[in-house]
């Protein structure tokens, strides 16, 4: 087992296009670390900078102390399960998951065992002669790990392993990873676009936009306390409502006057807001710290239409129109069902206390 | 009334009808008459003017006389030998420049149109360019070899030429086929590696794969129904060549060669035997030489495709 470090890595293409910026990230041992972020944001590229499928442009990686920028992948240690499995479609279960073992001169045996072993572990030992143009999705998904696992790396690298799958099967595989990770000890790097899988796989989760790192933390701090609004909008599901606001006084409480809104704010958030006053700021607000009711009864509440409502069965999203200026429509998320009604005019009621504030090019936390 | 099924079989059969006229006319009714021919024999009273009527019935008379012909299997004999020049060498060089070209190399359209080429050209045209290159005297190759001190005590290389030499006037042959064919399948194997997925390949490095064992393993196996499909219509190719023999040997046959108490053409492959034998109005001899033919092309398809059974 061992950690990966990045230390100050840059990753440029041909063209110049810098894809990867002055990544710092130290990867603990045995630690099940998430890299996240949209489309395009380098997440990848990141992946495959430590497997050696991607050069290092500047910067140091190493792995398990030593420096790998220059080492071959297959002298690296580590093993990869791709996204769309990259099993070797002549070669059976079997073959697939010794193939490995065979290039590095294993003895027949061992490799036999070290086979049976794993596919017992992933419920694989009945499949073990098909090929993968047999197997379900699940299986090959499982094959694929279980062509990681026979080699015992020191580091697993899994690239959006799940996004291929169905809805049910991801949640099913999603728990087996976890079990498989708890079972194996291993330092594990997943990347995923799904902040679902981040959020209920990770020990520490790397926010990433445009190659840069946004945040880094655990799923609950991330949570809590996003860093930025891209990070506060990006976790969270469904994601944190947002808009601009301004800081400001109301007989002397601070307040958030919005275009057509003002909430008042007290305790810690309105302390940090202190030196902000007459700044124009972002606020972001949790559609669970969002209770549509018919009337305030005298909590801090805007009143608003209810344009959609979304049963779920255990929750349901109510939708409406928070201001005139605001890029979306907001979402509000209550237990059951809701006690209002689609176009009845509501008082939504916020948790003030849950109110995210950032700067006004939501860069940064204020409060 | 026609009932509705058939008016449109009626219709259906309408739209079959060019397809199925050219059909009977040039495939299905020449296959029955060769059947024919090959149980009738030219007699002294068939006129060459229409040489096929009044031929005389022998039943199995011509495939016994082929079978117990030394000609014949001296010339199937050749033939395996021609394919065993020509199958696997082309199929190699094929993927040895699909491989090449695959890279990302300056110029990779060019030279792949390059190697290409050569397939569009007439086989008679290449034959007398080979025969330009491979002439005594002033051949090409003659006078490369010379000039690098290949010569002998007269500054000769090849007496009478290569191709008029019996020993290298097949493999001569089958040389210019594998350089005119490896342009064909160089793009069918290019088309192959390109459908290999590259995370395969990257699978393959973090596995621990060189480049040998990435083409041992992987692209080999993978490109395998290119391989069966070259080696099928390769050994077709060699069973009725024809027109490289008959360019290149300038309709002689090759050089003679004497073998046990026989003498016999060294390049008198089964497809120019055939030929010979129909040229010589051997009708019904020939039809029955092309029935064997075929027997033998299919048994061979046959064993290929067993050995080279794809799971894909």
């Amino acid at each position: 087992m061992a950690g990966v470090i990045f230390k100050n890595v840059y990753k440029i293409y041909e063209n110049k296009t810098m894809v990867i910026q002055n990544f710092d990230l130290e990867i603990r041992d045995k630690e099940f670390l998430v890299l996240v972020g949209p489309s395009g944001c380098g997440k990848s590229t990141t992946l495959r900078m430590i497997a050696g499928l991607e050069e290092v442009s500047r910067g140091d990686l190493m792995i398990d102390g030593l420096r790998v920028n220059d080492v071959a992948p297959k002298d690296r240690d580590i093993a990869m399960v791709f996204q769309n499995y990259a099993l070797y479609p002549h070669m059976s279960v079997k073959e697939n998951m010794a193939f490995s073992l065979k290039l590095r001169g294993v003895d027949r045996n061992e490799i036999e065992k070290k086979v049976l072993e794993v596919s017992e572990i992933l419920g694989l030992k009945d499949l073990l002669e098909r090929k993968p143009k047999q197997l379900s999705g699940g299986q090959r998904q499982r094959v694929a790990m279980g062509r990681a696992i026979v080699r015992s790396p020191k580091v697993f690298l899994f690239d959006e392993p799940l996004s291929n799958l169905d809805a049910k099967l991801r949640v099913q595989m999603r728990v087996e990873i976890a079990k498989l990770h708890k079972l194996l000890g291993t330092t594990i790097v997943y990347v995923t676009h799904d902040q679902v899988e981040a959020m209920t796989l990770a020990d520490r989760i790397v926010v990433m936009k445009d190659g840069f790192i946004q945040q880094i933390g655990t799923p609950l701090e991330l949570y809590e306390k996003p860093a930025n609004a891209f990070v506060g909008g990006f976790i969270g599901s469904p994601s944190m409502n947002q808009i601009a606001a301004k800081v400001g006084t109301e007989k002397g409480q601070i307040v958030l006057q919005g275009q057509d809104f003002l909430v008042s704010l007290s305790g810690e958030k309105a302390k940090a807001l202190e030196s902000h006053k007459g700044e124009d700021v972002l606020m972001g607000i949790r559609p669970q710290n969002i209770h549509p009711q018919p009337d305030a009864q005298g909590k801090v509440a805007v009143l608003r239409e209810v344009e959609v409502i979304e049963p779920m069965g255990t929750e349901s999203y109510i939708y409406f129109t928070m201001s005139k200026d605001a890029d979306r429509t907001w979402v509000a998320r209550c237990d059951g069902m809701p006690q209002v009604q689609e176009g009845q005019k509501a008082a939504m009621v916020f948790d003030i206390d849950k109110v995210h504030i950032f700067s006004k090019d939501g860069s940064k936390r204020l409060a | 009334m026609l009932s509705k099924r058939v008016k449109e079989n009626f219709i259906s059969y309408g739209f079959l009808a060019p397809f199925l006229t050219v059909f009977l006319v040039f495939l299905a009714y020449p296959v029955i008459y060769s059947i024919w021919l090959s149980l009738h024999k030219t007699t002294i009273y068939t006129s060459w003017y229409t040489p096929f009527d009044s031929m005389k019935y022998i039943g199995m008379g011509h495939y016994i006389s082929i079978l117990t012909d030394v000609e014949f299997w001296w010339s199937i004999c050749l033939t395996f030998c021609y394919g065993f020049m020509t199958i696997p060498t082309g199929i190699m060089l094929s993927l040895l420049l699909a491989i090449f070209l695959n890279n990302q190399i300056k110029f990779k359209s060019f030279f792949r149109s390059a190697y290409f080429l050569p397939n569009v050209l007439d086989l008679l045209v290449i034959g007398i360019i080979w025969i330009l290159i491979f002439s005594p005297q002033y051949g090409l190759l003659e006078v490369a070899l010379r000039n690098l001190g290949f010569g002998g005590e007269n500054g000769i290389v090849f007496k009478n030429g290569i191709l008029g030499n019996p020993y290298l006037c097949l493999p001569a042959i089958a040389l210019a086929m594998v350089l005119k064919g490896a342009g064909f399948g160089m793009i069918l194997f290019i088309t192959a590696i390109q459908n290999i997925p590259q995370s395969v390949y990257e699978a393959a490095d973090i596995d621990g794969a060189n480049w040998w064992h990435k083409l041992r393993y992987i692209t080999i196996p993978l490109v395998k129904p290119i391989i069966l499909f070259m080696v099928i219509t390769g050994t077709i190719a060699c069973l009725t060549a024809f027109t490289e023999i008959y360019a290149m040997t300038t309709n002689t046959g090759g050089p003679t060669i004497q073998v046990f108490d026989h003498t016999l053409k060294s390049a008198n492959l089964a497809g120019y035997h055939l030929y010979w034998n129909f040229s010589e109005g051997y009708y019904g001899k020939a039809a029955a030489f092309s029935f064997v033919l075929l027997g033998i092309a299919l048994l061979i398809s046959l064993i290929n495709m067993k050995l080279l059974k794809s799971d894909k």
